[in-house]
């Protein structure tokens, strides 16, 4: 398959980027590692009449240490992010997540922005933003702003950014030194059926203070639920079998042609169980061995 | 600069440590740019939306899909593909074993695999054979059932 023809720049600067954005808009898509944005050109599911590059850009591809986290700019390739010492130590949930992010080859040219722009309602960058409240720094030609994961997944392959604007960068909060992360997965040739991440904090008295769990891959985009009425408990069989009947009983759970609503609720209950087991079990910081 | 989507314009870029150059319009995939204009033929076209791997080549020494990647925007970059890996008559360590391991039959997924393999073997000088099946998600092969892929990676890996 071929796509369509398209018109072609490649900006070495953020502010050609952002004008070529103002003038073309709606026709224009930004093409970063394009294993997603490729496909859908290539099946012709999208035909921008320009495609603007931002591959050429000179100041996006670094991860640095800002004040509560770490930002990783628009072109960070999902495995210099994996292999990112910044985010070992600071990020570890997302570095759980990462080796489950498309194949090795994809990993090589997709960025993690990239990801997160294209919000597919099955993919874990998302839901990993979203469970620890990241930020989405977005700009345009007329301003510059941040948009709260929660605030900016909308629907599939749907999201908070305007057409003229673009990813620059996402923030991912910092790891507590006794914050716990686990991830887990159910997926059908590498695509997430159900997919949870979770994190905690647990104080010297085993008792729970920071509780965050998201779900993807069972709506039109990651879900976060309300976890503050299992605060301040103690995280035995019961609490957690409690956790997963609020799951099972308060999101809303798709039918399609992968899984059956009643199949993903039964797994998304599952696997926030083993999540929360795992956080559990697990000492403050403790690395997770990435399978 | 944008260039129009009938326009052709020049790319260049170091193949196999040659340099070449043609010209295309932006929507030519690397795959079918290296295939038409460089007569390049090793690097085969499957699915052409990044799902076979059959297109893999390395791209500054990284594993990439050449369907998902314009030619465009190889300018200036060093591209590798299956040609550049014999000497001469000489096999590369990796192609010897995928024969003493009989990993192929048709060999239309070999030059991909081959390729990704490449690159993995640098950045993983010991791997285990989850390691090896892991990377080789990225692929489809229809004839071997990848046992013997399997095999021969890791014995190129010694």
């Amino acid at each position: 398959m071929k796509p369509a023809a398209f018109a072609y720049a490649a900006p070495t600067l953020v502010a050609e980027v952002l004008d070529l954005l103002a003038r073309y808009g709606a026709d224009a898509r930004v093409l970063a590692g394009g294993q997603t944005l490729g496909p859908m050109l290539n099946m012709r599911m999208v035909t921008p009449s320009v495609l603007i590059d931002i591959n050429r850009l000179t100041d996006l591809q670094s991860i640095v240490l800002a004040g509560s986290g770490a930002m990783m700019g628009a072109q960070v390739r999902q495995r210099d992010a994996l292999e990112s010492d910044i985010v070992g130590r600071t990020v570890p949930l997302l570095r759980d997540v990462l080796p489950y992010v498309g194949h090795y080859q994809t990993r090589n040219r997709g960025t993690v922005c990239g990801s997160i722009a294209h919000a597919d309602p099955t993919a874990e960058l998302p839901l990993a933003l979203l469970t620890l409240k990241g930020t989405v720094h977005l700009a345009s030609a007329k301003r510059r702003r941040q948009v709260a994961a929660a605030d900016f997944f909308l629907g599939v392959l749907t999201t908070a950014r305007q057409q003229d604007e673009f990813i620059v960068a996402v923030e991912w909060p910092n790891a507590t030194p006794r914050a716990r992360f686990a991830f887990e997965e159910v997926s059908v040739a590498h695509v997430a059926v159900v997919a949870c991440a979770a994190g905690a904090e647990i104080n010297d008295a085993g008792i729970v203070t920071r509780l965050d769990i998201g779900l993807t891959g069972i709506s039109d985009r990651p879900l976060a639920i309300d976890t503050w009425p299992y605060l301040n408990a103690k995280p035995g069989p019961a609490w957690r079998k409690d956790i997963a009947a609020c799951v099972r009983s308060t999101l809303p759970y798709v039918d399609d042609l992968h899984a059956s609503a009643a199949y993903r609720r039964h797994v998304a209950g599952f696997l926030v169980e083993r999540c929360l087991a795992e956080v559990v079990a697990m000492a403050p910081g403790e690395e997770r061995v990435v399978r | 600069m944008i260039v129009d989507a009938q326009e052709e314009i020049t790319v260049s870029f170091t193949l196999n440590g040659r340099k070449v150059s043609g010209r295309c319009q932006p929507r030519v995939h690397l795959a079918d740019f290296l295939r038409h204009h460089c007569n390049m033929t090793g690097t085969h076209v499957g699915c052409e939306h990044g799902v076979c791997g059959a297109c893999t080549v390395l791209v500054d020494g990284r594993a990439m899909r050449s369907c998902l990647l314009y030619a465009v925007q190889a300018q200036d970059l060093q591209i590798s593909t299956v040609e550049g890996l014999a000497q001469g008559p000489h096999l590369s360590k990796l192609q010897e074993e995928f024969r003493n391991y009989f990993a192929l039959q048709c060999g239309f997924c070999t030059p991909g695999i081959l390729m990704s393999a490449v690159d993995f073997l640098q950045s993983n000088s010991d791997p285990c054979e989850a390691d090896v099946r892991n990377m080789l998600s990225g692929h489809l092969c229809r004839c071997t059932g990848y046992d013997a892929i399997v095999k021969a990676i890791l014995a190129a890996s010694k």
